[in-house]
């Protein structure tokens, strides 16, 4: 029993390796728009396999690790490409959210729930490396395909795909802006408002470092935590301010922290004078470039992560196609020069009967 | 066991607070089988002696031998290890854990020879030895299995004193033992410690009430002002002359003249009743009337007394307060009406122990200060003044009442209902624990009370206080008014045997 | 016992009813002066005003916390209700109402909060505990159901933006507003029949009864009072991020505690110190603005944060307060 499993696994290893990481890799371009082949790793063998699944509507769980602006835009890309699909006779959508960030717990009773009622596939947040490792191997086990959005991924062989972008490029992302613009302005001071301590945060500034460190000129004089909100941004920023009033950029690994940053600049006269490099482009972060308040955001392409999850849903559950490992996106940089191209449709959830 | 002369000799403890000496170089002896009384006023040192023996405090200077070997006494567990087992005034059992639980407390029989928290107890042997105890040493009969906090006083009292025989006490120390007791349950105690004596026990009997320390005790000794005044054989002592040893000097008179009542009744009850409290009880109060209430703990006496303030008022009968019918349904009609009441336990439903004299004196009737903010200056004015005329001892009103003695303690919680400006006053063991001296202050406070015309309630287990105090005495038996007596013609004997059976 | 004897002895202590607040006062200052040596911008006019600033929305809450505390009580909603009110304030502008009736209704629906919390502790006796967590997930699950996660912004009002950003003369409005409320507190925890009961309730609540304060009547009254001034902590929190956040106050009930008992009100009731609380108050914020100022590696700020509540509350037991009971 235990040999033909092994097997089996043998097979479906050499299987999923070489025939469509390699072989179909190219074809992904056109399923998955703006989609980074060279983000893709090897699948384990122990994901689920490709199905067809003919029942309708099919069921699907959306699991982000709390709802907030960024899992919200997330969960429009989700809707507007389920009505392109089809609409709800086609995909329902089961939408559940923990209570807050940290609460895995939540999640677990959640994936519990969804296993139990057999739902056709499960889309979920990770907040942390490795978590709900062993409620994706039951709901693979059971036949149920695990997709991951925007979850920091260390070591689980079963999910099938791992749909977002990857937060170093983030960093890198930021940390490029700043070099493109201050890279021949001498010494230039840095003050960086990271969010709670954990893997966002340790891979949004490891991109960062990696590309800032380069340039002897671009100096971080003070790092500190600020929650991801924007009370504490406000607080944090103007304590870092008290230490270095000469800060030239403030980074926030968050536009909410990045906001509250703005509000203590605002009460100091500062805003437009520092340049704030924020993350996420929010729509307030938005707004603030076109004002001057704001000198940078990054948008890491959350409507589109959404658009991807039933993307990859649809290959792989309806027309039973297999999909890459990881369907990752490059995050792109708005600022006062760029902002005009950026379509506010993106932040909203746009009914298909009124396109 | 050695074979010494004398199962305790104190040789020269001294215990100081700070700069005052709290216990001065006391000697004395406990023979093997005997039964010795300590008395003094509040402050003398009584608490401190019994606090060094228990190992609650550690004594400055002196030597303690037990059964001629030299120990030292420095926390609880080495009085218990010595054979020192003590009987608190507030009982110190476990409210929730039943009578065999309360015994084995902290020395509890488990299974096999190491024995640990986590063993599995031997509950069997355990009950078994209690009731041996219970049954067998102090002749009583308890339910071992109901929580003790559901048992009566005097029941508790006994398994306390089965602990202390549990742990293997050869000298039990007794912090005034019958304060609380109804009549028959401290013949009971008393029944129990010449059975210890007689078993070769022997016992420190501490109390304030003199004449049942000198018919129980062998000997006696006083203490003055942290100093031993007087080691004598209670047969050569009576009540009087142990008074004036206390105070040094003589008391001119416990209990002052009683005036006469006016005609006119300031309250009359007629026929009052409350569930499972009392039943159909009718009187009269008059102006300037003292009006004593006995009964068994359980008879209904102060939940008449509580309903009457209107905490768990009475659901049927009349009320009449100056003739006019009223309804007293919450502490607010209550107070309303002019009613104050001073009740039984200080501590728990008396005093505010964090804050000053004048917070305290004035808590119930802080309406009479100012309307939104508080005339603090004329509530210490007024303060000063009642301290003044009660005369309470403290340093003014500023001082924080954990201080005061349990004496001036009460004269304050008096002076809180005086300053109501009440018609009715209802008392509830006004002199309980409180010392000698306090008292004749407190009854003086009374009866002059009642000359300025307010009609005055005294609920107490004391009957000598009664017949002292009241002009009349009501007895309750079972919720009922089973009698009431004139004090100048009843005695403590018609007031027991109301109490404890319908004649 | 001796007590007699030893009171000729101890000096007589003033009719001072504030309670000991010496502890976490010197503690305060042991700390500002450390800090003011690291860093010689510490002390700067700018960063006190800023820590000021920082420390009132905690400092609001904490003077009603006082007197929930003191009466052995304990209310674990300050920081939802702080949202929620917040919200209101904000949505009523977003939808064209007028800011001060905005800011009136949100004072309201915070009151409204505490008399509910209040009526179920005192009238249907439900232990405070229970009541106020409930009331706390229940608020905040209220917040995310009609926000859906998303911050409430475009608060530009000017007068609306006044009351967390403002200024009177060199004072920070929020500031002032703090101090404001502080006198009124302080006014009626010393000065009024509500303090005196409050305090007596915490002291002996059976004691209480029997002197015939209405025990109810102040329980709900103290609770409403620490419900309105976490609508006013909300208010002033939303004006100066110019946002209503879902999660605002988040942990709010937990600073708002340790304020109070750095400050040497007792857990078990019967003493307030409002001075103490509000110096609880500013040591928080002032940790938090050195660490900051001192850029102390992000792992290390919980840490140091929560040994610094456990000193000063040593500091309070062992240095300040003297024992008189």
């Amino acid at each position: 029993m235990k040999r033909s499993f092994c097997n089996s696994l043998a097979a479906g290893l050499i299987v999923a390796v070489v025939v469509p990481g390699v072989a179909f890799a190219a074809d992904y371009g056109a399923v998955f728009p703006g989609f980074l082949m060279d983000k893709v790793i090897p699948p384990t063998g122990k994901e689920a396999k490709p199905q067809v699944k003919t029942n309708r509507p099919l069921k699907v769980g959306f699991l982000p690790t709390a709802m907030d602006t960024y899992y919200q835009r997330v969960l429009a890309g989700v809707k507007e490409e389920i009505d392109r699909a089809g609409g709800p006779s086609t995909i329902q959508l089961l939408v559940q959210a923990p209570k807050s960030q940290s609460a895995t717990d939540d999640q677990v009773r959640t994936m519990e729930a969804w296993i139990n009622e057999r739902v056709d596939a499960i889309a979920v947040a990770l907040y942390n490396e490795g978590a709900l490792e062993p409620l994706i191997r039951r709901a693979t086990e059971a036949g149920i395909p695990v997709f991951l959005f925007n979850s920091p991924v260390a070591d689980d062989p079963y999910y099938v795909s791992d749909i977002g972008y990857d937060q170093s490029d983030g960093g890198r992302a930021q940390a490029q802006w700043i070099v493109d613009n201050y890279k021949d302005k001498g010494e230039v001071k840095i003050a960086v408002l990271e969010g709670l301590p954990g893997p966002h945060t340790a891979q949004r500034m490891k991109g960062f470092n990696e590309v800032l460190s380069k340039y002897q000129n671009l100096k971080i004089v003070a790092k500190q935590p600020a929650g991801w909100v924007r009370a504490q941004g406000l607080t944090v920023t103007e304590n870092m301010l008290t230490a270095h009033p000469d800060v030239d950029i403030l980074v926030a690994l968050y536009d909410e922290m990045a906001l509250g940053g703005l509000q203590a600049l605002k009460a100091r006269k500062l805003n437009g004078k520092i340049a704030i490099v924020g993350y996420e482009n929010m729509k307030e972060a938005n707004d603030a470039i076109k004002v001057g308040d704001f000198a940078a955001t990054v948008d890491t392409g959350a409507k589109e992560e959404g658009r991807n999850i039933i993307r990859a849903v649809e290959q792989f559950v309806m027309k039973g196609e297999s999909v890459p490992k990881k369907i990752f996106v490059a995050p792109k940089t708005y600022d006062a020069k760029n902002i005009g191209t950026f379509d506010p449709a993106d932040y909203i959830y746009v009914a298909k009967n009124t396109k | 066991m050695s074979q010494s002369e004398h199962a305790l000799k104190i040789m020269g403890v001294g215990k100081r607070f700070g700069v005052t000496n709290a216990l001065s170089g006391i000697s004395m002896n406990l023979a093997r089988g005997e039964v010795l009384g300590l008395v003094g006023e509040n402050g003398a040192g009584k608490s401190t002696l019994m606090k060094i023996l228990s190992g609650a405090h550690a004594r400055d200077e002196g030597d303690i031998e037990i059964d001629g070997v030299r120990v030292d006494i420095r926390q609880p567990a080495d009085a218990q290890r010595a054979g020192i087992g003590i009987i608190y005034q507030e009982l110190s059992l476990f409210p929730d854990l039943d009578a065999v639980e309360n015994i084995f407390i902290g020395q509890e029989m488990s299974v096999g020879k190491y024995p640990n928290m986590t063993v599995p107890l031997r509950k069997k042997a355990m009950r078994d030895c209690a009731a041996r105890i219970l049954n067998d040493v102090l002749g009583v009969e308890i339910d071992l299995d109901c929580p003790v906090g559901s048992l009566a006083l005097a029941q508790r009292q006994i398994i306390e004193i089965a602990r202390a025989l549990n742990s293997n006490a050869n000298i039990l120390i007794m912090d005034e033992p019958t304060e609380a007791l109804e009549k028959a349950e401290r013949e009971q105690l008393v029944r129990i410690i010449n059975d210890l004596k007689q078993a070769g026990k022997s016992v420190i009997y501490v109390s304030h009430k003199l004449d049942e320390v000198l018919k129980i005790c062998d000997r006696v000794v006083v203490l003055r002002d942290g100093a031993c005044v007087a080691d004598l054989p209670a047969s050569s002592l009576d009540v009087n002359k142990v008074i004036s040893l206390m105070i040094g000097g003589s008391l001119a008179k416990q209990f002052p003249t009683k005036s006469s009542p006016g005609a006119d009744p300031v309250l009359k009850v007629e026929g009052i009743s409350r569930r499972g409290a009392f039943e159909n009880v009718s009187f009269e109060l008059h102006e300037g009337e003292i009006l004593g209430v006995a009964g068994l703990e359980g008879s209904g006496k102060s939940r008449l007394l509580r309903a009457l303030f209107g905490d768990g008022a009475s659901e049927s009968g009349r009320i009449l307060l100056k003739g006019r019918s009223t309804s007293i349904s919450s502490i607010s009609d209550g107070m309303n009406n002019r009613i104050a009441f001073l009740p039984a336990e200080r501590k728990t439903e008396g005093i505010f122990a964090e804050h000053s004299v004048g917070w305290n004196l004035t808590a119930s009737s802080l309406s009479k200060f100012g309307g939104v903010r508080l005339d603090r200056r004329a509530e210490r004015i007024q303060c000063t003044n009642y301290i003044r005329k009660m005369g309470i001892k403290s340093e003014g009103p500023q001082q924080s009442i954990g201080r005061l003695s349990g004496g001036n303690q009460q004269k304050v919680l008096l002076a809180r209902w005086l300053l109501t400006e009440p018609d009715v006053l209802l008392l509830e063991e006004p002199t309980r624990g409180i010392d000698i001296r306090a008292k004749a202050d407190v009854y003086q406070l009374i009866a002059s009370s009642a000359q300025a015309g307010k009609g005055i309630i005294v609920v107490s287990s004391d009957c000598t206080e009664l017949l002292g105090l009241c002009h009349r005495i009501l007895v309750m038996f079972e919720g009922e008014v089973v009698g009431i007596l004139d004090a100048a013609s009843a005695s403590e004997e018609a007031i027991a045997s109301l109490s404890i059976q319908r004649t | 016992m001796s007590t007699q004897a030893l009171d000729t002895k101890t000096p007589v202590s003033k009719f001072k009813l504030s309670g000991g607040a010496s502890g976490i006062v010197i503690a305060l200052i042991v700390i500002i002066v450390a800090l003011g040596v690291a860093s010689p911008r510490f002390l700067s006019v700018g960063n006190l005003t800023d820590i000021t600033r920082q420390a009132v929305f905690v400092a609001i809450i904490a003077f009603g916390a006082t007197l929930v505390i003191a009466m052995r009580g304990i209310d674990l909603s300050v920081g939802s209700t702080l949202a929620f009110t917040g919200l209101i304030a904000a949505d009523l502008m977003n939808r064209g109402f007028n800011p001060y009736l905005s800011v009136g209704a949100s004072l309201a629906v915070g009151t409204l909060i505490g008399i509910v919390n209040g009526v179920l502790v005192a009238k249907v006796k439900i232990a405070d505990f229970i009541v106020t967590m409930a009331m706390m997930v229940i608020t905040r699950g209220l917040i995310m159901v009609y926000t859906e996660g998303i911050p409430l912004t475009g608060l530009s009002n000017p007068s609306f933006q006044v009351f967390g950003q403002g200024f009177v003369g060199f004072v920070p409005m929020p500031v002032l507003v703090t101090i404001l409320t502080f006198a009124a507190v302080y006014f009626l925890l010393y000065q009024t029949r509500l303090g005196r009961y409050t305090l007596s309730i915490g002291s002996n609540p059976e004691a209480a009864r029997l002197v015939g304060i209405r025990i109810d009547h102040i329980k709900i009254a103290v609770y409403a009072l620490t419900g309105f001034l976490a609508a006013l902590s909300g208010v002033l929190l939303t004006s100066r991020l110019e946002a209503a956040m879902p999660e605002a106050g988040e942990g709010y009930e937990l600073d708002v505690i340790a304020a109070v008992v750095m400050g040497g009100t007792s857990l078990a009731g019967g003493r307030a110190s409002l001075l103490g609380t509000a110096a609880g108050a500013v040591l928080m914020a002032v940790v938090r603005n050195g660490l900051n100022i001192l850029n102390v590696n992000t792992f290390w700020h919980q840490v140091v944060i929560g040994a610094i509540i456990l000193l000063a509350v040593c500091a309070d037991k062992f240095g300040g307060r003297s024992r008189d009971t």
